[in-house]
């Protein structure tokens, strides 16, 4: 099991030094930030000045071995928007979008889960078509446009939950959902699938032959069995809605790293873009750890590997 | 008695059998009938199924595979797949048929009264939970056993198997056990209540050969320490010749000849049973160690033969057999037969 965690920790580390570069290039290819800095009327030698400041003149795998450096240290840089440290930028909105990917994530996996287990015991009958319509449905429809239809429903027509902001807990309502339906679908098909299986498995059968009851068999062999291959993609699931967040937080005015990050990007405040998809992938991918955790704790032919 | 048999016998105290004359068993004329996979018709997959059973006795259930002996099984446990449904019959199991039984009340007898083992050890035990929690469960349900009596049992039901360090491999996955270990903590698992009546599919026809002997020898002795009634399906008569005292031939879902063992293999009546006993790979017989098969294959039951089911493969074959399915005829010392030529042997 030691050996397993390591052998994962490892993966991890490996993966967040990837994306740490990625992000480094791509903020770089999104344009030039001296322009937004410089007044007008720069000269070409003004424009230089500027640019060796930021140290934008150096090469480009020099510029990150600087940044690297400065990142082991907690200095993420400063925001040439707002003349700011740009983690404490980053870090004041990160519990925003935690909070919206986390209970969309809560939400999906339990209700995701519980309605695949209905939906295969219950296999063929109306409960099963209608729900696998609802999954048909949630895979289909963007999150931004679920979401304004959530909007015109509840807001506009209904004028039960607020559309817009973060002040209550009503707020988390509508942009939980919309985040949260597709993924929904996408735990509730796997669970469904990976159950019907599971059910017909033979230690089901042998199982009844001991005359254990349906809900023991349900839900603590089959359901176990069947979360196997549904926990390969809570972790995938959780990268998703965190990236998602970001959308979603457009749609509903969520202050959360998404519309910050989309403010940093059209000002080419590079440092505040590098700190917050590095926050966010450190957190996917720590939850990808834990899932992978998971995994070992579950199923004892990994743990024992 | 050996030193495994007083082990068991310290498990389990042994049964007196209430009235040694009265079956314990009594399955009457069973119709099963099965939706076919295109959905389009019921097939009559076992069809008047009949056979007494006394307890500390073996009845072995033979046939080609698809003849319907694992049908017949599960409907005895009341573990029958949703497509199909019982068409006749009765399965009288001390005193009561156990086809008018409730899933409910049949929950309460399946584990503790008849239990069944099945063909493939290597997936017959949850993968995700050890060996002890899979024995605990029988007897948590059906004995209300926990604590340190629950963990004696558990010890002791693994040493009536002949199970080496029980203690160690209470705590062990499936994973991490052999096969024939595995069938064996199977077996465990289905004498856990002390069941009168035990079901073995095919128990050892996924096993090595030595495996396979040593279970067939253990089923034998569980047999006689607790003195259940024991039902082996098989397609291997090998496995009847040493461990059953009655056998039963199947054919396209029907019974075509049963009888006790010795008179089975010394006096077979019916030409089905002739051509399976031949098919016994003996040394004397075949010296290329070639397995003499049956030629033609066993018939589409949705297509039955009007007459005899086996008279398009019979290698002595009359005209009336094409006509009329030939009843099962008594044969004198308990012996039946279903051939139109039987009393001519
Ligand atoms: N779930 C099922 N659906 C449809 N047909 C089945 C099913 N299970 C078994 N059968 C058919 O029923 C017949 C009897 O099967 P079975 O009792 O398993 O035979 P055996 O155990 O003697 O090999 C076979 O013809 C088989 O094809
Ligand atoms: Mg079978």
């Amino acid at each position: 099991m030691l050996f397993y965690f390591f052998r994962r920790l490892g993966r991890a580390l490996v993966t967040i030094v990837g994306i740490s570069v990625i992000v480094f290039v791509v903020a770089r290819l999104s344009g030039d930030p001296t322009l937004q800095l410089a007044p007008e009327d720069a000269t070409p030698e003004e424009l230089a000045q500027i640019r060796s400041e930021l140290g934008l003149d150096k090469p480009i795998w020099m510029q990150y071995v600087v940044f690297v450096e400065h990142v082991a240290q907690g200095d993420f840089g400063t925001s040439i928007r707002y003349q700011q440290p740009a983690l404490s930028l980053v870090l004041s909105v990160l519990p925003a979008t935690l909070q919206l990917g986390l209970s969309a994530f809560v939400l999906s996996t339990i209700v995701g889960v519980l309605l695949g287990v209905v939906t295969a015991l219950k296999r063929d009958t109306w409960i099963d078509s209608g729900l696998r319509g609802v999954v048909v449905v949630g895979q289909a429809a963007p999150s931004f446009w679920l979401g304004m239809m959530l909007i015109l429903l509840f807001s506009v027509e209904l004028q039960w939950l607020p559309s817009s902001g973060r002040m209550s807990l009503a707020h988390m309502v509508l942009p939980t959902m919309a985040l949260a339906l597709s993924s929904v679908a996408v735990v509730l098909r796997l669970t469904r699938s990976a159950m019907l299986e599971t059910m017909s498995a033979d230690y089901i059968r042998f199982l009844r032959s001991k005359g254990m009851s349906k809900s023991l068999i349900v839900w603590k062999h089959a359901l176990r069995n069947a979360s196997i291959p549904v926990i390969a993609v809570l972790g995938l699931q959780l990268s998703y809605l965190i990236g998602g967040a970001v959308i979603v937080e457009t749609v509903f005015n969520w202050p959360g790293v998404g519309r910050l990050m989309v403010e940093a990007l059209n000002a080419r405040d590079f440092a505040v873009i590098q700190a917050g998809a590095l926050l966010v992938s450190f957190f996917t991918v720590g939850a990808n750890l834990l899932v992978d955790l998971l995994f070992g704790l579950v199923d004892p032919r990994i743990r024992y590997e | 008695m050996s030193k495994a048999d007083a082990m068991a016998a310290k498990v389990l105290p042994l049964m007196p059998e209430p009235t040694p004359s009265e079956p314990l068993v009594e399955v009457r004329d069973l119709r099963i009938q099965l939706r076919s996979r295109d959905g389009a018709r019921l097939l009559n997959v076992v069809n008047g199924v009949s056979f007494p059973l006394h307890r500390g006795r073996t009845l072995g259930i033979v046939g080609e595979s698809g003849c319907g002996k694992s049908t017949t099984a599960l409907a005895l446990m009341g573990l029958l797949p949703g497509s199909a449904r019982v068409a006749g019959g009765q399965v009288q199991f001390a005193g009561e048929n156990l086809l008018a039984k409730s899933e409910k009340e049949m929950r309460e007898l399946r584990g503790a009264k008849i239990s069944m083992i099945f063909q493939d050890p290597m997936v017959a035990l949850d993968p995700l939970f050890t060996i002890g929690d899979q024995l605990a469960e029988p007897l948590e349900r059906h004995l209300k056993l926990s604590g340190a009596a629950l963990r004696e049992r558990q010890v002791s039901l693994l040493q009536a198997v002949s199970i080496p360090s029980p203690e160690t491999r209470l705590g062990q996955y499936p994973h991490q056990m052999s096969g024939g270990m595995l069938q064996r903590v199977v077996g465990a698992i289905a004498i856990a209540c002390n069941p009168a009546l035990l079901i073995a599919d095919e128990p050892t026809t996924a096993l090595d050969p030595t495996a396979q002997a040593q279970f067939l020898d253990l089923l034998a002795r569980l047999r006689d320490t607790y003195q259940l009634a024991l039902i082996v399906v098989t397609h291997d008569f090998g496995v009847t010749a040493r461990l059953c005292d009655d056998v039963l031939v199947m054919y396209a879902g029907s019974v075509v000849e049963r009888g006790p063992v010795r008179e089975i293999f010394d006096h077979p009546r019916h030409p089905y049973t002739q051509a399976l006993l031949a098919a016994i790979p003996q040394a004397q017989e075949d010296r290329q160690g070639r397995l003499r098969t049956i030629e033609g294959q066993p018939p589409d039951l949705a297509r039955l033969p009007q007459g005899c089911a086996f008279a398009p493969r019979c290698p002595n074959v009359r005209p009336k057999c094409h006509e009329l399915p030939p009843p099962l005829r008594e044969m004198g010392d308990g012996h039946v037969a279903s051939c139109w030529r039987a009393g001519e042997v």
